[in-house]
């Protein structure tokens, strides 16, 4: 065996230095072309007219028989210039506090668009302090339809598929598939429409020096809570795709939970197989179809007192729903669950008839940033869930009332 | 004069054995004198350093340290694996899931009947917690009074280490819950927690697949 920490390892220290000379005169090289794949809007708009000129080149060129070759490598050239200008604009990347409403716009356009149309494949950690959990993630998008494969690691196998607007949560062990009409798009259509335009009202945008992060150059974003009733979230994006590698929920400068990739290849080829295959190793799976109804609060006698509201937060659904809800083996209890959103996190309220047998533990729960508020409410039980301060969770228990 | 001889070839000796590990050349009992040694004198610590010097420095020049970076460098390690958090495995509560058997939440469920449930093929999913970060507080005020909780008071209590609770207006720290009281909040929130996780996934800074991470036991029907 070749001892690694030998005096005599046959590595002479010139090579050594003449591969770190090499990696010099080729690293401005490399970051050139990282800036220009990242290229902002303008500097796009300056290549659009070079593009066309190519095209043009391209059309001429492939008038001469003889010119095959260059024709073809005048297409890679224009095809990814075309794809660069079609990604979302990287927004400005000053490090500076107080960005504007724009800004913040165009952060979330940038990542949400690399949500749904990054090719990646991952281990995503889940941290809350205590427990660590871990998932593998694969997403694929072939410009018309997405499929997406998540493997927990940790605890019972699960794997949830995705295939465009269809999700199965696969439990082999008990081989039982959870089928769900649609993604949470389709379940809660609401949450798409946005109140972005309010976020600036409620949280500060403070764009950090950037990191590293999984492997990637990550531009790091601070969204400062401007009142007590939300966290602080610190985000970091793919420098060149905006694609999110890690959130963190922060209370005063410490972090209460953290989820990011550990690692993650972008830009994969898409791996269509890989959800096929495990699909189809589902066959003869028991189905389960759970039901969601939509609804309305005032519909089901509600109403929300909006002065008592913790400010920001729109509400965005109501749905009557069946929860697995223990010492109910029969199925039967059905829930209201009502959903607002400040357009950044999410608190549900969930009312349902109080049932002394199982509503037992009044008080506050805390996972991570995640916390819980159950109370009995006279012949009602309430549970409110959020990434928010114990504080919101109060005041949107309190706003309910009977109409 | 002799004992200083004894003292020298002792050191050479020792610095045999230290080149010998170096090179990954040592037996067991080789090895077990080498760390002894490291332990216990300056000189053989001063001597490993060296031979470890000299491999990195053909292999690179910017490897080269000082000696004192080794113990720096162990002092460290040390202190960040101290400060590391205590990860609680979950461990999975089979006969106590299977007493309490929730239903897999389904639109044909409600008209089933419990005898159906009991049937050989049928399955219900129960969830449990990652009970590793869950801390539970004790009742508060539900009286008018019980007002809310300031997030400047909440930051002075370690939320994810200690319970605590809101009580006229004021975040206080309270007992521990036992394990029963907490796998017992466990069950009773883990499918509210799974539910608003599934309506919060498209909240623009979700991480994929963060609706799945905390149910982690499915339970067939007995």
């Amino acid at each position: 065996m070749l001892p690694l920490l030998s005096p005599g390892l046959p590595l002479p220290a010139a090579p050594a230095a003449c591969a770190r000379r090499a990696f010099a005169r080729v690293t401005p090289a490399r970051t050139a072309l990282g800036r220009l794949a990242s290229a902002r809007l303008p500097v796009r708009r300056a290549l659009l007219p070079q593009v066309a000129d190519i095209r043009g080149t391209l059309r001429s060129v492939t008038r001469f028989s003889g010119a095959l070759v260059c024709a073809a490598a005048l297409t890679t050239v224009s095809a990814r210039a075309l794809a660069q200008s079609l990604r979302a604009p990287a927004p400005p990347l000053s490090a500076s506090s107080g960005e504007s409403a724009g800004d913040l716009r165009a952060w979330l356009v940038r990542i949400r668009d690399a949500a749904v149309r990054s090719n990646y494949v991952g281990t995503i950690v889940n941290s809350t302090g205590t427990s660590v959990v871990s998932s593998r993630v694969g997403h694929f998008f072939d410009g018309h339809g997405t499929l997406e494969r998540i493997d927990a690691l940790d605890g019972e196998p699960r794997s949830m598929l995705r295939i465009n607007d269809e999700v199965r949560t696969l439990w082999p062990r008990y081989r039982v598939a959870v089928i769900e009409p649609a993604d949470p798009r389709a379940a809660f259509p609401a949450l798409v429409s946005g109140n972005e335009k309010h976020i600036p009202d409620f949280y500060e945008l403070h764009v950090q020096p950037a990191q590293r992060i999984a492997g990637h150059d990550a531009d790091r974003l601070l969204l400062k809570a401007r009142d007590d009733s939300r966290f602080d979230h610190v985000i970091w994006a793919d420098h060149a795709t905006g694609l999110l590698l890690r959130v963190d929920v922060q209370l005063a400068g410490r972090t209460l939970e953290s989820s990011g990739f550990s690692d993650v290849n972008i830009g994969v080829k898409p791996d269509a197989a890989a959800v096929y295959n495990e699909l189809h190793r589902a066959d003869g799976f028991r189905i389960v179809r759970p039901a969601i109804e939509h609804t309305k609060l005032d519909a089901e006698g509600w109403a929300m007192q909006a002065s008592l509201l913790p400010p920001g937060f729109l509400a965005l659904d109501c749905v009557r729903r069946a929860l697995d809800l223990p010492g109910d083996a029969a199925g039967q209890a059905k829930v209201l669950q009502a959903i607002w959103s400040d357009g950044i996190t999410h608190v549900s309220l969930f009312i349902e008839p109080f049932q002394p047998q199982r509503h037992r533990s009044e008080g506050l729960t805390v996972i991570g940033a995640t916390h819980t508020l159950t109370r009995r409410v006279n012949d009602m039980w309430l549970t409110a869930v959020g990434d928010v301060p114990p504080g919101a969770l109060d005041q949107f228990v309190r706003a309910l009332e009977r109409k | 004069m002799s004992q200083p001889d004894s003292d020298r070839s002792s050191s050479e000796s020792s610095r045999r054995i230290l080149s010998a590990l170096a090179d990954g050349d040592a037996t067991d009992g080789e090895a077990a004198r080498a760390f002894q040694a490291w332990r216990e004198d300056a000189d053989a610590r001063a001597a490993w350093h060296s031979y470890q010097l000299i491999g990195d420095v053909l292999r690179s020049e910017d490897l080269a340290s000082e000696p004192a970076a080794d113990e720096a460098f162990l002092v460290a390690l040390r202190a960040r694996l101290a400060e590391q958090p205590v990860v609680l495995a979950p461990q999975p509560r089979v006969e106590e899931a299977a007493a309490a058997i929730p239903a897999v939440a389904n639109a044909g469920a409600a008209a089933r009947s419990r005898a159906r449930w009991q049937g050989p093929v049928a399955m219900a999913a129960g969830f449990l917690v990652v009970l590793g970060g869950l801390n539970v507080v004790r009742p508060f005020g539900r009286g008018s009074d019980a007002s809310v909780a300031s997030t400047a008071g909440a930051a002075s209590v370690p939320l994810m280490a200690s319970a605590t609770a809101i009580n006229n207006g004021a975040v206080v720290a309270t007992g521990q819950q036992t394990p029963a009281q907490t796998k017992a909040a466990a069950d009773q929130l883990a499918p509210y927690l799974a539910a608003h996780r599934q309506s919060a996934m498209n909240a623009p800074f979700q991480m994929p697949g963060n609706d799945l991470r905390n149910v982690n036991l499915v339970q067939p029907a007995p």
